[in-house]
């Protein structure tokens, strides 16, 4: 089980189910008072584009309200960052770095470039040989951009 | 502390960048439109390589399974054998069309990026989706058109169109038609039968046409108002009727069947379909292109998918395809502001 | 007639042609992103140069195994390989983290197999009526099924039902992005065309379950794992036990999956969703449902593949597609000269009962393959975490590509792999959330499409009798649980007075 018991203070301990409601609320009310601007049903009673969003939208708001009194009593803490190891943290926000990075070079360069950087970089990230690392991004680089693009007619291109 | 602040930037990070990758993307297509008008750049007219020398992208604006996806994939297929190189198709679906069109308005004009288009080209524009009319692409050739129909299950009490449109006529907003979707071709079909006969329909939207067919067959609604192809199985089983056919001349797969013109109402409506280009595309890509598309339109092996298909070859000039297609977006232009689409 | 088809199709060149299709399914269905459909559409104009029965051996190979594969990716990266194989990964996962990793490939082919030849055999007996129980299905009847669907976000959120609800009603939301299905008005798009057509269904569940996934194992205390982690593959086979504990709730799902597949427009996915939600009612053990059921991943192994014969049974009866792949299928059908409908069975009964033949010939070949790659397959656990996660999301990020060509996609699918990793972490179920963005859509569209047939009257959905029953169970499964844990509470209460 991810959830772990308080144990310290700081950002990442505020209750994350608190913020998830307050987060959920917010987008409800955003939800209603855009869909109140859509154009109402006609004469003849069929309900207009706004109908469905507001009254999803109001059912998730009460959900929101339940959930951050349920969370406001609670004492787990599910984002517990400071218990992840300093390698952990250097793992996650890598990995997320390299896939913005893949998606900025395959604008502006070729697939094969920025999938070889996707796939070398998180292999450098999560530790493997170098070795198994080159074969890995090699293999997989060259062996998608055939497969996707000769055969599965698939336009690996995104300009 | 430091490395919690950090990684927040970083989320924070991604979904910027994320977000300006969209930026990005719509931007250049502005800028792209803009400078369109410009002809082709000195550097290709100094090309000397001849034409087509690699792959050519054929974009097709619907999911796989429909009749755009069809004719694409068949002109294709001949265009691969006539120029000598790969001709790729990819799907590209989404809002009408629009999501290809404007990818495909954006791309190079340098022949190797061309799209299938379909008849809301006219409509997209007047429907309020994207700028996107005939005029912002170099249009090939038109390839095919398929008329719409009026259509009623089997064992419905109307056996004419009149005996159809007097009932409608006495009983407005009774009739239930479907359509695929509002502001779709087939909604626009019945939206201009009841324009020209003066009664007033109960429309409904479904989500593409096969569903429509689908729930006229079950009794769940009165008539549709979607192509020959479209109905042409249901018909062939016994299940349904055709009543009318929307086009000049009768469809050569519904011979017994009456156009509306013949029943003196004056509607003609129909999804239609070409091959365009990015606008600018250089004369010696267009003296190579259009007669490979002529030729690849007017395939045999076209023909004989047009006949199984149960649609009809229609094959334009440029000239006169750019012609027909801006006559059309007038057309719509017009039409659709009244039909009292809500937007 | 049918056996002398058999007959007819067992040649070494169509066995070869189905063969053929079967793998490069399996290929297909196993890559999160890539679908049957696609693979089926991508083949198709290939299969024009060879005959009618080798070309629908390849295409027909395609779709069973491609349906059939999704499931092995559920079950091993708890990645639905294909849309249709999302309830799988409930139970699917579970049962690999148990241990029990053979079985739960075995499952998987067995009831995949099953689940094909016995709605195979529904086409060839019930052809017609089930067509025509189909065509029953109108706007209401939809709306109906879809709730019914959605009841399910309830039972799949174990205890948290808030967070189950929170984030289903939070999928429901995000479902009316893009232009409305009776008005085309756009709702939500900030004037940007890839919105339009709302939220890429396909791309949203890639991200969620595959890049989620990948997340929350980097984030994960990986010490405690590698002793929970067996990797030895265990028995194949169920026991007779287990075999009959299964055998009623998968004779009622294949009729359902059956008759969703026949519906225009459902596919294996509902299915799926339906029949794990209605074997969990039916269950001895409810509480097992999500924790590693046998009885569980059954049923959906078997309803994803029984949503062939059904597909294929309007598609063929009536020429109406009854999922996306079958559109493709039709135009192939086409291709070689038949015009699907009732002319279809009595001028070319032969090239009908080929087709029959072919499915089952094809799901036979699934069955071998299938139980021969087992360990194959488990042999992905065997590879380090590391280049797991590293494949998935390249996976990941071409498969939501592929769907549509479109960047537009891959950036919903890593949004959406954040937010399941936000979810796992907290405990919250991510099921609830893709179904909503299925079958909210479909809920919406068809409660105002009925309104519009019936002027506005909200009756409609009472005085139709298959839209009543299934709005009756609806209400019956969402009260039978809570109310009958009452039962044995106050029983129990009883007992220790």
């Amino acid at each position: 089980m991810p959830s772990q018991v308080i144990m310290r203070k700081g950002i990442w301990e505020l209750k994350a189910d608190v913020i998830f409601g307050i987060f959920n609320a917010l987008l409800s009310i955003y939800w209603i008072t855009q869909s109140l601007k859509f154009p109402g049903g006609t004469a003849d009673g069929v309900p207009g584009a706004g109908y469905f969003p507001i009254l999803v939208a109001s059912l998730l708001f009460i959900l929101s309200i339940v959930l951050i009194i349920q969370g406001s009593q609670s004492k787990i803490v599910y984002f517990n960052v400071k218990m992840w190891s300093k390698d952990i943290k250097k793992m996650f926000l890598m990995t997320i770095f390299i896939i913005v990075v893949f998606f900025v070079l395959w604008y502006y360069t070729t697939y094969i470039i920025a999938c070889l950087v996707l796939t070398f970089g998180l292999g450098y990230t999560f530790r493997l040989s170098i070795k198994n690392n080159i074969i890995l991004s090699v293999v997989f680089s060259f062996g998608t951009y055939y497969v996707f693009n000769n055969l599965l007619q698939v336009m690996l291109k995104l300009r | 502390m430091k490395k919690n602040t950090l990684s927040i930037i970083l989320i924070i990070l991604l979904i910027v960048s994320i977000v300006l990758i969209a930026g990005c993307t719509q931007s250049t297509k502005q800028t792209d439109s803009n400078e369109q008008s410009a002809p082709s750049t000195p550097q290709e007219q100094k090309e000397t390589v001849k034409y087509p020398n690699k792959q050519i992208n054929l974009i097709i604006q619907a999911a796989p399974g429909g009749l755009s996806d069809l004719v694409a994939r068949t002109v294709g297929g001949q265009l691969e054998q006539i120029l000598g190189v790969p001709v790729v198709c990819s799907n590209k679906p989404g809002a009408s069309g629009a999501v290809a069109m404007s990818y495909l308005q954006a791309s190079a004009p340098d022949g190797y990026t061309l799209g299938y288009v379909p008849v809301e080209l006219s409509m997209i524009k007047a429907l309020g989706f994207a700028d996107i009319e005939p005029n912002s692409f170099d249009l090939i050739e038109s390839s095919n058109i398929s008329p719409a129909t009026v259509t009623v299950s089997a064992n419905a009490k109307w056996k004419t169109l009149q005996e159809f449109i007097d009932y409608a006529k006495n009983n407005p907003e009774k009739v239930k038609i479907g359509n695929s979707g509002t502001g779709s071709i087939w909604h626009i079909a019945a939206a201009s039968l009841e324009k020209a006969t003066g009664v007033k329909f109960n429309h409904v939207p479904f989500d593409g046409a096969a569903p429509a067919v689908a729930a006229l067959m079950g009794g769940h609604i009165d008539a549709v108002t979607v192509s020959v192809m479209e109905v042409k199985s249901g018909v062939e089983s016994g299940k349904l009727k055709v009543l009318g056919v929307m086009s000049e001349q009768r469809s050569e797969y519904l011979p017994d069947v009456p156009t509306l013109k013949e029943a003196g109402y004056d509607v003609n409506v129909a999804a239609w379909g070409g091959f365009a280009a990015p606008k600018g595309l250089p004369q010696e890509v267009k003296d190579v292109l259009y007669p490979a598309f002529e030729k690849a339109i007017n395939s045999e092996k076209m023909k004989e998918v047009a006949k199984q298909r149960g649609f009809s070859i229609f094959y334009k000039s440029s000239e006169e395809f750019t012609k027909f297609a801006n006559e059309q977006f007038d057309f719509y232009m017009k039409l659709i502001p009244t039909m009292g689409l809500k937007k | 007639m049918l056996l002398h088809a058999i007959v007819q199709v067992l040649r070494p060149d169509i066995f070869i042609y189905n063969l053929a299709g079967v793998v490069v399914g399996m290929i297909i269905g196993a890559l999160p992103g890539l679908s049957a459909t696609m693979g089926v559409a991508i083949l198709t104009p290939l299969t024009f140069w060879l005959q009618p029965a080798q070309g629908l051996a390849v295409l027909l190979g395609i779709y069973n195994s491609a349906i059939w594969a999704g499931g092995i990716s559920a079950i091993l990266i708890n990645t639905p390989g294909t849309p249709a194989s999302i309830a799988q990964t409930f139970d699917g996962y579970k049962l690999v983290q148990k241990g029990k990793i053979g079985l739960a490939l075995g499952i998987n082919t067995i009831y995949s197999v099953t689940g094909g030849l016995v709605s195979t055999i529904f086409l060839i007996l019930a052809a017609f009526p089930i067509a025509n129980f189909a065509l029953k299905f109108g706007p209401p009847e939809y709306f109906a099924l879809g709730i019914f669907g959605l009841s399910m976000m309830i039972s799949v959120s174990g205890k948290q039902i808030v967070k189950g609800l929170i984030i289903g009603v939070m999928g429901l939301l995000f479902s009316t992005i893009g232009l409305d299905p009776m008005f085309s008005i756009p709702r939500f798009t900030f004037h940007n065309v890839n919105m339009m057509n709302g939220i890429p269904f396909v791309a949203a569940m890639i991200g969620m379950f595959g890049i989620g996934e990948v997340l929350f194992q980097i984030t994960e205390n990986r010490i405690t794992k590698k002793i929970t982690l067996t990797k030895e593959l265990g028995r194949i086979f169920p026991t007779f036990k287990e075999f009959k504990l299964t055998a009623l709730p998968c004779a009622i799902s294949s009729i359902i999956s059956v008759i969703i597949g026949a519906i225009p427009g459902t596919g294996g996915d509902i299915a799926s969703i339906v029949c794990w939600q209605q074997a969990k009612q039916m269950s001895k053990h409810p509480e097992e449902f999500g924790e590693g059921s046998i009885e569980g991943l059954a049923v959906t192994s078997l309803a994803n593949n029984g949503v062939i014969g059904g597909a294929m049974t309007t598609m063929m009866t009536l020429g109406i597609p009854g999922d996306a792949v079958t559109a493709v299928l039709i135009g192939s059908l086409m291709m070689y000269g038949m015009q699907p409908g009732p002319q279809m069975f009595i001028e070319h009964a032969d090239f009908v009962y080929n087709i029959m033949a072919l499915l089952i010939v094809g799901n036979l070949t699934i069955l071998i393959l299938g139980l021969l790659t087992s360990k194959l397959s488990a042999y992905i656990l065997y590879v380090k975490d590391e280049v797991i996660w590293i494949l998935v999301i390249g996976f990941c990020i071409l498969g939501s590509f592929a769907i549509n060509n479109s960047p537009f996609d891959v950036m919903i699918m890593i949004l959406a792999g954040i937010l399941g990793f936000i979810a796992k972490r907290m405990d919250i179920p991510v099921g609830p959330f893709i179904l909503a963005l299925l079958l909210g859509p479909i809920v919406e569209s068809n409660f105002r499409r009925s309104l519009a047939l019936s002027m506005g009257n909200h009756l409609i959905f009472f005085t139709r009798p298959i839209s009543l029953i299934l709005l009756v169970l609806t209400i019956l499964s969402l009260t039978y649980q809570p109310v009958s844990s009452y039962f044995k509470r106050k029983s129990f209460s009883k007992q220790t007075q």
